[in-house]
């Protein structure tokens, strides 16, 4: 947080208006924002907390290009009136500007973060709330959770400023997840029972769709900010040309554009970030994309459908530039010299902390907190599924990674290389959480020689050799590599801390950094060949429940047990996937339960017993819980929330609203 | 002479057929592919990684699941067939636009880097040997010796460090935001100006420190040669006759490497341009080899390597030319 007191009042005063704004819900009650902004208007350097009543209500950008006839006027390119999505505005900027962005080299992934979170349904700011109104006006969800009524907005327009009509959404289902070639199984997210839903066209803004058994979670999954999981993601008459089923040509054009076939063409089109032609509904969209020339630029979409609080149409921004730089220092130079207006990926590490926190005064920018999702800087996963027998064994006894856990220095770890930032943690939710327990966060974080000398006898390790090293069971010396990634510096510094630690123990490892694709070649169900490895603690904070990688064996990621969680992901069917015991089965079994119950205090009571196992079982050692985050903003920039949650599955900071900042 | 020149112009065709293979396996050899490369750079910086039908229609796209040599294949006989080098994973374009898109930029720097070098290195080189050993020549040599030395990306970081402290100026690319759009101006060619001499002097140092250290020992041992002596003792001019013949022959391996001024001029320094942000053929190729990228990669390759040859032809029949005992061996 800033030191320099004059910034100080500012950045809390913002902080609690919008916290207040969005406690009130995202949809409506205008007049309680409204004023609850004016209160603060006195306070810091507070301004445009009550809108000027002669201020324009488009940007004047586009009143010159409608008085030029080149666009219809503000009224016939927005929804009708009462349905445009109203976004809490604390300040109520001027229109105009270019904001100033980095990405590095094709990294498409902050593009999609910054400009491409528009759902059908929305997470708030906090990620504390899912479903809120998005690209559609609401969704109607029946008792049984089996029937979901979609109703879009009447009047909105893709950027190109053709309708969005209910026969978009029809055309997402029906031609494009339902195509075979394009979804050989249909997206998960429109099935239930492993059966896809049936769509039904009510009238041209209204949409039903009903699933053959219980979707809990589809409000929270469609408020992600994946395109697979976007039905209003697919403008129907820009992309059906693309298609054979609905144009014959369409080989023949994908032919033309120099492409295989006409699925290479489909995905080249479908990629907004390369393809400036494609209709959106996000508030600004590209003019040079991402694959041509140094600085990727988008400009304001005159058909976008949300206002702030008073009824002017958002963004604020007129003109979005996103310089393509080659090299994440160059990156933080530039961010040292002011010229990044606001950027939270890539340079803002905590290494690079310092450095950014001696130039805010003179590159006048500030930090912003984001809040990690993560609870643990580094997660020993050892494998379970080895192929060896012998070790397999050994890393399955409960007591040996009971033993390596408590040989394991977590506070000098924590002081040496994580800036002394953060605390001892296990594998398990963060302390802000709500599944937060803390003997499963602090058990076996205690660091006693002879406490882990004790577990590591009683796993039947108590035979050692001349150098004091324990021996396996069939005499030969116990060693094993710990796979560590060779970009994540700090881990092979924290690994080579633990490696020490263990030694005292008597258990011999060494740390083996590899370059990332040959980690990951390691550590795949078919390949197994990895005896241990590190990663971050993903899942700890706010999405407990879509990130599943630690609490039990469900996804490629679940590095201690690969085969078992190809058990989870194939049925079983899993050409290298291994039946794994009963409490995991039992996990499992849990896990599927979630997203067919409509309730939702009854899938986090499904989500609580799952964690109670993963508790008993301590699959992997955890090391020390993170610190909160941060990202750079630019003190010109405003409207932003000076603090916020990090999760790639909601695209950050795209739930945070960027078409409300401003330049002031 | 027909007979030298046909000689070297069919050796060329197995050495680029040979060059072409080894760099294609080369590339190839690292564990895993383009797609898994991407999967680890997704999961890295924390977003969501492909799913399993888009992979499996990207490595079929890519032709990924083919073994090497059916890859290879279809790779060099659309080179040899069409003159089509493919297209990029990572751009999703092809490879000849975006090369096309970098190539301005590097042959400009390029060409104005062999200006400053040449501009730099000839007087002092030629300053260093008529005053051997006296302060100034330490001075140069140090200086030269220090370009040669310290690393370019090093330099480059510290100039920027310079360029961004003292003067405030914007770090990285070559313009200014503020002038990346505007019409052409004295301002914006001054801004450009301001940025451009970083690269050159970068690009430079290593050049130049090696060029002053050549022509200054050539023309030490043709100063001592017995002509020098019968000339001055003839009473000619000292400067005039140092200029005439001693710097003329001192000359001589210059013209030699002149071949390798032709694939000089399309690489640039990757490490450089990358922390210089200048958007040239280096990083691309840097980038295109950390990426698996492997059409890009191999045919920016190829192209380098066949420039490196046509160079050394011109160089070898540029000595044939100038010197009759190496035409005869053959």
């Amino acid at each position: 947080m800033p030191d320099s007191p004059a910034l100080r009042p500012t950045a809390l005063s913002r902080r609690q208006l919008v916290a207040g704004s969005s406690a009130l819900g995202l949809g409506g009650l205008l007049t309680a924002c409204a004023s609850s902004g004016t209160e603060e208007a006195g306070e810091g350097d507070a301004r445009n907390t009550s809108p000027d009543p002669d201020r324009p209500l488009e940007s004047p950008m586009l009143t010159e290009q409608v008085d030029a006839g080149e666009l219809p006027p503000l009224e016939e390119r927005m929804p009708v009136e009462e349905d445009r999505l109203v976004v809490p505005t604390p300040e109520y900027g001027p229109y105009g500007g270019t904001f100033a962005g980095v990405v590095l080299d094709q990294d498409r992934g902050w593009l999609d973060r910054f400009i491409h979170y528009e759902p059908t349904v929305r997470a708030s700011p906090q990620l504390d709330e899912f479903g809120l109104p998005g690209t559609l006006k609401a969704v109607d969800v029946n008792d049984e959770g089996t029937e979901f009524t979609l109703h879009l907005r009447r009047g909105m327009r893709w950027s190109d400023g053709e309708p969005v009509t209910a026969d978009d959404i029809m055309f997402a289902i029906e031609d494009v997840y339902y195509n075979e070639t394009l979804y050989p199984s249909v997206p998960e997210f429109l099935t239930a029972d492993g059966e896809p839903c049936t769509p039904e066209k009510i009238d041209e803004s209204t949409v039903k769709l009903t699933y053959p058994g219980p979707r809990g979670d589809f409000l929270v999954t469609a408020s992600r900010g994946e395109q697979p999981k976007n039905l209003l993601g697919w403008p129907k008459h820009y992309l059906s040309q693309f298609l054979p089923d609905l144009n014959p040509e369409a080989e023949k054009l994908a032919e033309e554009a120099g492409m295989g076939d006409w699925t290479d063409y489909w995905a080249d089109r479908k990629a907004f970030f390369n393809n400036v032609e494609l209709p959106l509904l996000t508030a600004w969209r590209l003019t040079t994309p991402l694959n041509e020339g140094t600085v990727v630029k988008a400009e304001r979409n005159p058909y976008y459908w949300k206002t702030d609080d008073a009824g002017a149409q958002l963004p604020f921004i007129d003109h979005l530039e996103f310089e393509i730089v080659q090299n994440d220092e160059v990156m933080l130079l530039k961010a040292v010299n002011g010229e990044i207006d606001m950027h939270g990926r890539n340079f803002t590490t905590d290494p690079n902390r310092p450095v950014l926190a001696d130039a805010r005064e003179s590159g006048d920018f500030r930090f912003l907190t984001v809040e990690n999702t993560s609870m643990n800087q580094m997660v020993i996963s050892l494998n379970l599924n080895h192929r060896d027998e012998v070790l397999r064994e050994i890393f399955q006894n409960k007591d040996f990674r009971i033993g390596l856990s408590h040989a394991i220095d977590r506070q000098d770890i924590q002081d040496t290389v994580y800036q002394r930032q953060g605390q001892p943690h296990q594998a398990a939710p963060s302390p802000k959480s709500e599944f937060f327990d803390e003997e499963y966060a602090t058990q076996f974080t205690e660091f006693d020689i002879d406490l882990a000398n004790e577990h590591l006898d009683a796993a039947g390790l108590t035979e050692k050799d001349s150098d004091g090293f324990r021996l396996r069971p069939d005499g030969k010396r116990l060693t094993f590599q710990v796979d560590v990634t060779a970009d994540a510096a700090q881990h092979s510094q924290a690994m080579a801390l633990v490696v020490q630690t263990w030694e005292q123990a008597g258990v011999k490892a060494t740390v083996n950094p590899l370059e990332r694709t040959l980690f990951y070649e390691r550590k795949t169900a078919a390949a197994n060949q990895h005896d241990a490895n590190t990663w971050g603690g993903d899942g700890g904070y706010r999405t407990e429940m879509d990130e599943l990688r630690w609490w039990f064996p469900s996804w490629s990621e679940s590095n201690y047990a690969v085969k078992w969680a190809e058990h989870f992901t194939t049925d079983g069917q899993g050409e290298n996937a291994e039946e794994p015991p009963a409490e995991v089965l039992e996990q499992m079994e849990l896990a599927r339960q979630i997203p067919l119950e409509p309730d939702e205090e009854k899938r986090k009571e499904l989500f609580r017993q799952i964690l109670a196992i993963s508790k008993e079982q301590f699959y992997a050692i955890g090391t020390v819980l993170p610190g909160d985050g941060f990202a750079i903003a630019k003190n010109h920039l405003r409207n932003v929330v000076e603090s916020y949650p990090e999760s790639p599955l909601y695209f950050t900071p795209g739930h945070i609203d960027p078409p409300i900042w401003y330049f002031g | 002479m027909l007979r030298y020149i046909g000689r070297r112009v069919l050796i060329l065709i197995p050495t680029v057929w040979a060059i072409s293979l080894i760099t294609f396996i080369i590339i190839q050899l690292p564990p895993g592919d383009y797609l898994t490369t991407v999967q680890a750079k997704l999961a890295a910086a924390g977003d969501q990684p492909l799913d399993a039908a888009e992979l499996e229609r990207l490595s079929e796209r890519y032709g990924l699941g083919d073994p090497w040599y059916v890859q290879y294949w279809k790779w060099i006989s659309n080179i040899v067939l069409h003159l089509d080098f493919g297209e990029s994973f990572s751009y999703n374009r092809p490879v000849s636009d975006l090369l096309m898109e970098r190539l301005p930029l590097t042959i400009t720097l390029s060409i104005l880097t062999l200006i400053f070098i040449w501009a730099i290195s000839f007087p002092i080189g030629v300053y260093s040997a008529l005053r051997q050993y006296s302060i100034t020549d330490y001075a140069f040599t140090f200086f030269g010796y220090l370009g040669l030395a310290v690393p370019n990306f090093l330099i480059a970081l510290v100039l920027m460090w310079i360029g961004l402290t003292y003067f405030g100026q914007s770090v990285g690319g070559l313009l200014s935001p503020e002038y990346r759009d505007a019409p052409w101006s004295l301002a914006k060619v001054g801004d450009l100006l301001a940025h451009l001499w970083i690269p050159i002097v970068i690009w430079g140092t290593a050049g130049t420190a090696g060029n002053i250290r050549v022509l200054r020992a050539n023309l030490l041992d043709e100063l001592r040669k017995p002509y020098v002596s019968a000339g001055r003792a003839r009473g000619m001019k000292r400067n005039r006759l140092t200029i005439k013949y001693p710097v003329r022959a001192a000359l001589n391996p210059f013209f030699s490497t002149i071949g390798w001024i032709l694939p000089g001029l399309i690489a640039a320094d990757a490490i450089t341009s990358q922390v210089l942000n200048l958007n040239t053929t280096g990083p691309l190729l840097l980038n295109a080899l950390m990426s698996q990228d492997m059409y890009l990669a191999g045919s920016i390759l190829l192209i380098s390597a066949v420039l490196v040859v046509i160079g050394t032809l011109i160089s070898d029949l540029a000595l044939a030319w100038l010197d009759p005992r190496v035409r005869l061996r053959y």
